[in-house]
């Protein structure tokens, strides 16, 4: 069964490298002429005098296997000039090299007819003069079997040695002598030769079976200073049959000046030993070649997944010297480095593919799903407070749009799609602490009799208060009072972007005294002269924070306190208008997390610059 | 009918003589002068206000040292401007975005924003108004005060800047530099970290002042132009409609009072500086024509000293005209 598999795997490679190899006969097609009519007779059973005859008739006369046999030998002289043996070493002026990492069940005969040692590399040249392709295949057919065997000399060479014959060596020269007449040796075993073709053109072959032990595996490779290269994979086969099971091998170029072949594995102990293996490569190096056959596209790439933002190295292991890379990471983004790190910043399933190239074409390899990108979400919370009316304050001015505003800009900032917002691979979502106040109930508020996070207004992240102010604090109303709250009793544990639409808060003359409220606080905002809140003025600062749409109108991506002065000056023209920030820097440069890059909310116990910076509205 | 219209031209008369009698100091500033330059009440030192902003005052008074600018008071009509409709394209935002080098991709047919967000062009579908932003501007390395140019050259900077671009409009005139400048606060002394300069520039229509109209040019270190806006709208001469005089425009003031923060609601507010204009509306808001107003400006009063500025808009046109406007 098995010998059957690597006949018929032998006579492929025996068709694939010969009809390629121009200068060389094709004799299968003889050998199928002779062996396809009648009984054969296995070799064993001829002499060795009858061989020798019916090989040197065999193109002649084919009705000779008929008579009985047949065993072919493949013959042109032109390649078995000579036979070169060479003693280079990895610093020497070699060109060509060749390594088994496992030659199982036979000798490795690399570069020449002695043995090399498995693990070592052997070295070689490709010169005019090194025109010694000296395998040449035994294939005996009988009846109803076929098997072959490689002998890397031929007669002639064995004619034209000059040792008696009954003195020759198989071990030694390849040859025997049977019959007073020198001939070729059958040797079994894994053989790496060189052909010319040219002077600038060789090809490198590598032959041998083992019928009863597998997992042969090694590498070839030119030296990249010489000029030679891969041009051409004419054939690249390993097989590997373990019992009777095909295991997976691989064989191609790694580069240019690479090949690599290997079985899968060693047969196990529990093989029946009837396990095989066989190599069949030919390959074309090319002095300054150029590579004509497209690589064959494969990479791989850790981690590959894992939270947002995910750097991914992505390696290219694609065979078949590719020369240029494409790649596309599934998230719009590309690269054309051969091995490129890529950031995966939002969450998803990513499909990667690569696109390998050189002069003789290009091949794509994707990968479904291939990176996994995971995120995480973080909420974070507005209070929004606005006071209308002024209970028990006599005398004030009731700022009848003050509710509408906050509650417009609580609502825009935690209904709706644009509520969570992904940047970098975190998901933001905005949720409302405290619904907006309702005067009819009594105003919520912050102020030293209250505990903010009673009232809601420091557990958020974004407080919005519209009313009455004054450069020194905010006052509220309740139902049946009102409160001042003064800049010296807020305290903000959570806070971090406050915006005041109420007039003469932050007035210029008081700044300096607004520091004291900072501990993690990154911007407040607010008039510094009489403002007039607006409806329009809660919903349009949300939106320009975002980079949405309010009445029709598209924004650009604001940073919180430009959207602020851009809502201020968009809502008012009273040249007596003035807007105000005072930060913790460098916190201004906030935009809305979500929506752009902010500093995570932190504190550092008041260590902070603060700055006060103002704007005109007309 | 005669005895009707006898009785109705003695009452005018009679109302005119108490408006005399009342505030004989009442002053209209000849059209077309700006609050920079012309009619500033004498000056008065400032007290700082430490209570509570939101309440109104009703005591006003005209300030008496102003006197009466002849014309103006004697106008009866004016001539009303029809807002021409914003027209906002991907062409004329595109071609905004080059003017400005914004490059990046279009939204909505009215912003354009680089891909890093520092640059930005967005143009109001409500009334046209343009934006053009330097979100890394100013900074402390690049706008630190001596890097700023000084006033003259940030006019000549912002002027030259809209003439080679074809955005200075027809009618625009320098108005005032404005330095916002972001200081220190609790360093002793306080520092300037870094700044820029606002040129504004300015129209008139009709001979008068177009209150409202912005047209600003932010300049910041190395003379760069950082910052542009423009609420500067397109109109047309309409008709000509009555208007309210301003004694009249001055009682409905009284009646709707001013805003003196925390202080008494019984604080005196002066009102030392009116004058017709025209109002345009910001630039978040549609406009079907150019408002009339008188303006009156002056300074709330704390012990005889200037505790906060004062500044109201109230319409000039009758209720019959703004109704058949409104049709």
């Amino acid at each position: 069964m098995h010998r059957k598999y690597i006949l018929i795997w032998l006579l492929i490679f025996t068709l694939i490298g010969f009809v390629h190899a121009e200068n060389m006969n094709v004799t299968n097609q003889s050998q199928g002429s002779v062996c396809d009519s009648g009984s054969c007779q296995n070799p064993s059973d001829m002499t060795l005098a009858e061989t020798v005859t019916t090989q040197e008739n065999i193109l002649s006369n084919e009705t000779m296997c008929s008579a009985s046999r047949a065993l072919q030998e493949t013959m042109n002289s032109q390649l078995y000039a000579t036979n070169t043996v060479e003693s280079l070493s990895s610093s020497s002026g070699w060109d060509v090299a060749v390594r088994f990492d496992n030659a199982p069940g036979n000798s490795f005969y690399p570069f020449s007819i002695s043995p090399g040692i498995v693990g070592t590399p052997y070295y070689a040249q490709l010169t005019t003069s090194d025109n010694t392709l000296k395998w040449i295949p035994y294939c005996f057919r009988g009846c109803g079997w076929e098997t072959c065997y490689w002998a890397i000399i031929s007669r002639q060479a064995c004619e034209q040695l000059s040792t008696p014959c009954e003195s020759l060596d198989p071990a030694t020269t390849g040859c025997i002598c049977y019959g007073g007449i020198k001939n070729a040796a059958r040797i079994d075993g894994w053989f790496v030769e060189r052909q010319r073709i040219t002077d600038n053109l060789y090809h490198i072959k590598i032959r041998g079976q083992s019928l009863y032990q597998a997992d042969p595996r090694g590498e070839l490779w030119l030296n990249p200073d010489s000029g030679w290269k891969f041009t051409q994979v004419i054939s690249c086969g390993v097989e590997q049959d373990e019992g009777s099971y095909p295991r997976p091998t691989s064989c191609g170029l790694v580069n240019d000046t690479m090949l690599r072949f290997q079985a899968a594995g060693d047969c196990a102990s529990s093989c029946a030993c009837e396990d095989a293996g066989g190599i069949g490569i030919d390959v074309i190096a090319e002095k300054g070649g150029v590579i004509i056959s497209p690589p064959v596209a494969d990479f791989t790439a850790t981690p590959t997944s894992g939270n947002a933002a995910l750097p991914v190295q992505f390696t290219d292991i694609s065979t078949g010297s590719p020369t240029s890379w494409s790649w596309n990471f599934g998230d719009s983004q590309t690269s054309t480095q051969r091995n490129p790190l890529h950031t995966y910043s939002t969450t998803g399933k990513y499909t990667v593919s690569l696109t390998a190239a050189n002069t003789a074409g290009s091949n794509t390899v994707t990968k479904r799903g291939y990176v996994t990108v995971s995120g995480k979400t973080v909420n974070y919370y507005v209070f929004a407070d606005g006071v209308a009316l002024y209970h028990g304050l006599d005398g004030n001015l009731d700022l009848p749009g003050a509710d509408t505003t906050a509650q417009y800009f609580y609502n825009q900032m935690t209904t709706g799609q644009n509520r969570c917002q992904q940047y970098k691979g975190t998901t933001y979502c905005w949720d409302g602490r405290n619904n907006p106040v309702n005067d009819n109930t009594g105003s919520k508020y912050w102020n030293k009799l209250e505990l903010a996070d009673t009232s809601g207004a420091n557990s958020a992240e974004f407080s919005f208060h519209v009313g009455h102010g004054w450069e020194d604090g905010i006052v509220f109303g309740t139902l049946n009072n009102f409160k001042n709250t003064t800049r010296s009793d807020m305290r903000f544990s959570r806070v971090k972007w406050v915006a005041f639409d109420s007039c003469k808060v932050l007035n210029q003359s008081r700044s300096g005294s607004w520091g004291s409220v900072f501990d993690g606080v990154h911007i407040i905002m607010g008039f510094d002269t009489d403002g007039i809140p607006k409806t329009d003025q809660g919903p349009q600062f949300v939106e320009r924070m975002r980079g949405g749409t309010y009445q029709g109108n598209p924004y650009i991506v604001t940073k919180i306190r430009d959207a602020w002065m851009y809502t201020m000056q968009d809502t008012t023209h009273d040249s007596t208008l003035k807007g105000a920030w005072i930060w913790a820097v460098p916190s201004q440069d906030d935009y809305l997390p979500g929506y752009g890059p902010f500093k995570e909310p932190t504190k550092s116990n008041g260590a902070y610059t603060i700055i006060w910076d103002n704007f005109i509205c007309n | 009918m005669k005895k009707e219209i006898i009785i109705g031209i003695c009452l005018i008369i009679l109302i005119a003589a108490i408006a005399v009698v009342i505030v004989p100091g009442l002053t209209i500033i000849a059209p077309g002068t700006s609050s920079e330059t012309v009619g500033q009440p004498t000056s008065m030192s400032t007290i700082k206000s430490s209570d509570v902003a939101g309440r109104s005052s009703h005591n006003l008074v005209l300030n008496p040292s102003i006197s009466m600018v002849e014309g103006t008071k004697e106008m009866k009509k004016i001539l009303v401007y029809k807002t021409l409709p914003p027209i906002v394209t991907n062409e004329i935002t595109l071609d905004y975005a080059k003017k400005f080098n914004v490059t990046g991709a279009l939204r909505a047919g009215a912003v354009v924003q680089s891909e890093d967000l520092r640059y930005g062009i967005e143009i109001s579908k409500s009334s046209g108004s343009v934006r053009y932003v330097d979100q890394d501007r100013p900074n402390e390395q690049m706008d630190a005060p001596e890097m700023l140019p000084s006033d003259a050259e940030a006019i000549e900077i912002a002027t030259k800047f809209l003439k080679d671009r074809d955005l200075f409009p027809e009618g625009a005139a320098f108005s005032k530099t404005y330095r916002e400048n972001a200081i220190t606060v609790g360093e002793k002394p306080e520092r300037v970290v870094f700044g820029r300069i606002g040129v504004w520039f300015n129209r008139t229509l009709n001979g008068l002042k177009v209150d409202g109209t912005q047209l600003v040019v932010y300049v910041g270190g190395n003379g760069d132009v950082i910052g542009y806006y423009a609420n500067w709208r397109n109109y047309e001469p309409y008709k000509e409609y009555p208007i309210t005089s301003p004694q009249v425009a001055f009682d409905k003031l009284k009646t709707k009072g001013v805003p003196v923060g925390m202080n008494n609601p019984d604080t005196m507010a002066s009102i030392d500086y009116v004058y017709l204009a025209y109002e345009t509306t910001a630039g978040a808001y549609k406009e079907d024509y150019l408002k009339p107003v008188w303006v009156f400006k002056g300074n709330v009063l704390v012990d005889g000293k200037s505790a906060m500025l004062v500044e109201q808009y109230i319409p000039a046109l009758t209720d019959d005209s703004v109704k058949e406007l409104s049709l």
